[in-house]
């Protein structure tokens, strides 16, 4: 046994776990676990991704969650997406099928008490086709968040009634598009004040057209490598103010650089007040769309040393996200690839990204495993955003060809260490031990205690809801914006606070990120032992910049924009 | 001359002679290398006849097994069955230090990377012992550790490369991405740009000096860079 593999087998011991810190009160560097409590919430969803012998890619793909607040009762609900019935093999012409209930998408609706009811009947969000992922959105600006998800087929765009209700209103809207749509999101890009939409699509694929993929023997059949397809174009859908959109794809330099997108995130990299849009593509190169701020991008990942690994290689990007992980004030990046190829971190350096996978430890934590779901989370409220991965290999059989990679692996979970990521999922509770094949993830306070949750839906598994147990003692901020000379929700503003002990943060509005799903829009800060916060700082995506002092901690607090 | 024109890559004269030669004297010496020439061919069924006749002729004979390996691992990617092979090689030439790399790269490929480790390991014990001018199994060492981010405990072993391979552009690039994952800038820089000297088309080491560029400020160098780097990647690439 070698030196790594000693010391490896040594920490998965119960003695060394014991040492290991566990989250109590008053124990600021104690670590909190999660715990789950799905059987207790009543939600018993389970993405269906209809497995056949077929090896169909849509198979594996979905699915996503949202986790956001419906009705406005300040707590957070969810939403699932759903795959939909395949025939072994699929008929020519059939389209999957989704009328049998374990297919349906479901709205769960969350009652205050840690339960959750089925509210998907009444609400009119069952969806149609193969579902993949979800975006939500206030698209009309009237206080309620709307729902937009993804299919394979024709997506569908939800509005919501503000009365339990939704409304398909995708024709009208013009929204639907086609083909294979993964992950996407709601973007006021021009600043307008309206949120606009932005949809990543995979590739060129259909049930038809389905090559055998793997050794021809028994079993070894695999799920095809995307550079089987053809790649396809993201889609733009601007707001024109009126419950419509425009297809602006090509006119705004978009939909002139195809890819195979799977995760979608938005930041302002450069920090010139303009979102630029981030897909994580498929083994190809990532692309970061610069936006120009006449309602045109430049793709310029490559430039900016996002397109690539430090090898030069493209990787298997899948989720993503965009943040300030090092609290410097420049969003950074992370996105999931497949094993072999460890995930991907950038660490932004005033507009130019660095990969730093190797030296902050994320390397040798990530290299056997596969990433989906994820986010920057300051899951232990230190003031420094930790890593949660959900993880899975794509391929069901995996194991054959590499005998040592599995198709279901335990979720990961990467605290930061003032820049450093340590993986400290063993002690991150028993939901960390047992292996799954996550897919999409949302993150946000579902009870509303100032520790952040997490809900993972699994492939052809019941979903997880995994509470956060907190209890070290530290304290926390939630903001919640509303725009007014912005748009509704505030997305794209810009939140900067200086905690009383002097740390300086930087979070950003955006319901965006991960892989298929939406998280809560409130901006979440960890303070750590601090319990009032010197400065807060709200930049608008009008350009207004509103300040407030000495504000105490542990609340939700909500900022309005002054409108004049 | 059946070897001397599968050396020039003259595979079907080679095949032609090698005929001829079997006519003469049926050496297993003779089987072996036509296994070597229809491998190159891609030619399975003959070059597993050719395997067996040599095996059946001489079962302990030097390298049979050692291209069998190769076989199994280069054109088929049976990575298990090309372990056993160079096992096999092993036990009858344990001196064999590509078997052992192969051994090692197969190993990796399976996923049993501490097992690879060791095994590389054994080839540079090999390779120092026998006082063998190869840099393979110091080159495959610094490549392993830098794949699962270990810079530190690549540098070595890409330094060592270098020393027995001063000019190779591969030994070069390994010891410029190490240099650079300890920090040691100039060093990265340096090795870097001998590595792109020496071969031009070596996308990644213009791709690294590139992010090296940027984190020192050195904008304009960095952007030649990238474009020398995009410029291979339509010429030689196709990712």
């Amino acid at each position: 046994m070698d030196r790594r593999s000693f010391l490896l087998s040594l920490a998965c011991t119960p003695v060394l776990l014991s040492l290991l810190p566990r989250a109590r009160a008053g124990c600021p560097s104690c670590l909190p676990v999660f715990k789950d409590v799905t059987a207790r919430s009543g939600i018993n969803f389970r993405c269906n991704g209809s497995p056949t012998t077929q090896k169909y890619l849509i198979e594996t793909m979905p699915g996503g969650v949202a986790m956001f607040d419906y009705d406005g009762d300040g707590r957070q609900d969810l939403y699932f997406v759903n795959s939909a019935r395949l025939d072994e093999p699929m008929p020519p012409g059939k389209a999957p099928d989704k009328s049998d209930p374990r297919f349906w998408n479901r709205l769960y609706h969350n009652n205050g008490d840690g339960t959750f009811t089925d509210v998907t009947e009444k609400a009119g969000v069952r969806g149609h086709s193969c579902g993949m992922g979800v975006a939500v959105g206030d698209y009309n600006n009237d206080g309620r968040p709307d729902l937009y998800v993804t299919n394979f087929g024709r997506n569908i765009l939800y509005r919501n009634n503000g009365d339990g209700t939704f409304t398909d209103v995708t024709e009208k809207a013009g929204v639907a598009g086609a083909g294979w749509s993964s992950s996407a999101c709601f973007v006021d890009y021009d600043r307008d004040g309206w949120v606009d939409l932005i949809v990543s699509r995979y590739l060129e694929w259909d049930l038809q057209t389905n090559p055998w993929c793997g050794p021809r023997e028994p079993g070894y059949r695999g799920y095809c490598h995307p550079a089987t397809f053809k790649t396809i174009t993201h889609l733009v859908y601007h707001n024109n103010h009126d419950g419509t959109f425009t297809d602006v794809s090509n006119e705004c330099g978009i939909g002139k650089a195809p890819g195979y997108g799977l995760g979608i995130a938005f930041n302002d990299y450069d920090r010139d007040g303009w979102p630029d849009i981030l897909v994580a593509n498929d083994n190809i190169p990532e692309q970061l769309f610069h936006n120009l701020g006449n309602g045109k991008f430049e793709e310029i990942a490559l430039e900016r040393g996002l397109a690539y690994d430090e090898d030069a290689h493209a990787f298997s990007g899948m989720g993503v996200d965009f943040a300030d992980y090092d609290n410097d004030g420049w969003p950074d990046v992370f996105i999931g690839a497949l094993s072999n190829e460890k995930y991907a971190l950038f660490r932004n350096l005033q507009g130019m990204f660095q990969y730093v996978t190797g030296r902050t430890g994320v390397g040798e934590i990530t290299m056997t495993h596969s990433g989906w779901g994820l986010k920057f989370i300051d899951y232990d409220n230190d003031g420094w955003k930790d890593l949660f991965v959900a993880q899975g290999h794509v391929m069901d059989n995996i194991q054959l060809s590499s005998p040592s990679l599995r198709y279901m692996e335990p979720m990961l979970m990467m605290r930061n260490n003032r820049g450093d990521l340590v993986d400290v999922s063993k002690a991150s509770g028993e939901p960390f031990r047992v292996p799954r094949a996550s897919r999409g993830a949302a993150f946000g306070d579902l009870d509303n205690d100032g520790f952040i949750d997490i809900v993972v839906s699994c492939l052809n598994g019941p979903a997880l809801i995994l509470h956060n147990e907190g209890g070290n003692g530290n304290h926390w901020l939630s903001v919640n914006t509303i725009g007014t000379l912005s748009n509704r929700d505030g997305i794209g503003a810009k939140i900067r606070i200086v905690s009383g002990a002097g740390l300086e943060q930087h979070g950003y509005v955006t319901t965006a990120g991960s892989y298929q799903s939406a998280s809560d829009k409130r901006v979440h800060f960890g303070l750590g032992q601090d319990t009032t916060t010197q400065l807060l700082e709200v930049t608008w995506p009008s350009g207004k910049v509103q300040t407030l002092t000495r504000l105490a901690a542990d609340r939700i607090l909500t900022v309005k924009e002054p409108d004049k | 001359m059946g070897v001397a024109l599968l050396r020039q890559g003259r595979t079907f004269a080679s095949i032609r002679e090698l005929r001829r030669a079997l006519e003469l004297a049926d050496t297993p010496g003779t089987h072996l290398v036509l296994a070597e020439t229809y491998m190159f061919l891609s030619q399975r069924q003959f070059f597993q006849e050719e395997i067996a006749a040599t095996l059946a002729r001489a079962p302990e004979q030097p390298g049979a097994h050692y291209l069998s390996g190769l076989y199994h691992y280069l054109m088929e990617n049976n990575w298990g069955k090309a372990v056993e092979d160079f096992r096999q090689e092993l036990v009858h030439n344990p001196g064999h230090f590509q078997a052992v790399c192969y051994l090692g790269l197969c190993l990796k490929a399976l996923g049993e990377t501490d097992r690879a480790e060791r095994t590389f390991l054994d080839a540079v014990k090999v390779v120092e012992r026998d006082k063998l001018q190869s840099d393979l199994p110091f080159q495959l060492l610094a490549s392993l550790y830098l794949e699962g981010s270990h810079a530190a405990d690549a540098l070595p072993f890409a330094r060592r490369a270098v020393e027995l391979a001063p000019k190779s552009p591969r030994d070069l690039l390994l010891l410029g991405k190490a240099a650079w994952g300890t920090g040691d800038q100039a060093t990265a820089v340096s090795a870097l740009e001998a590595a792109a000297e020496f071969d031009p088309t070596l996308a990644d080491a213009h791709y690294l000096l590139s992010r090296i560029y940027v984190v020192r400020g050195e904008v304009a160098k960095a952007h030649q860079q990238v474009n020398l780097f995009k410029r291979c990647k339509e010429l030689y690439n196709d990712k």
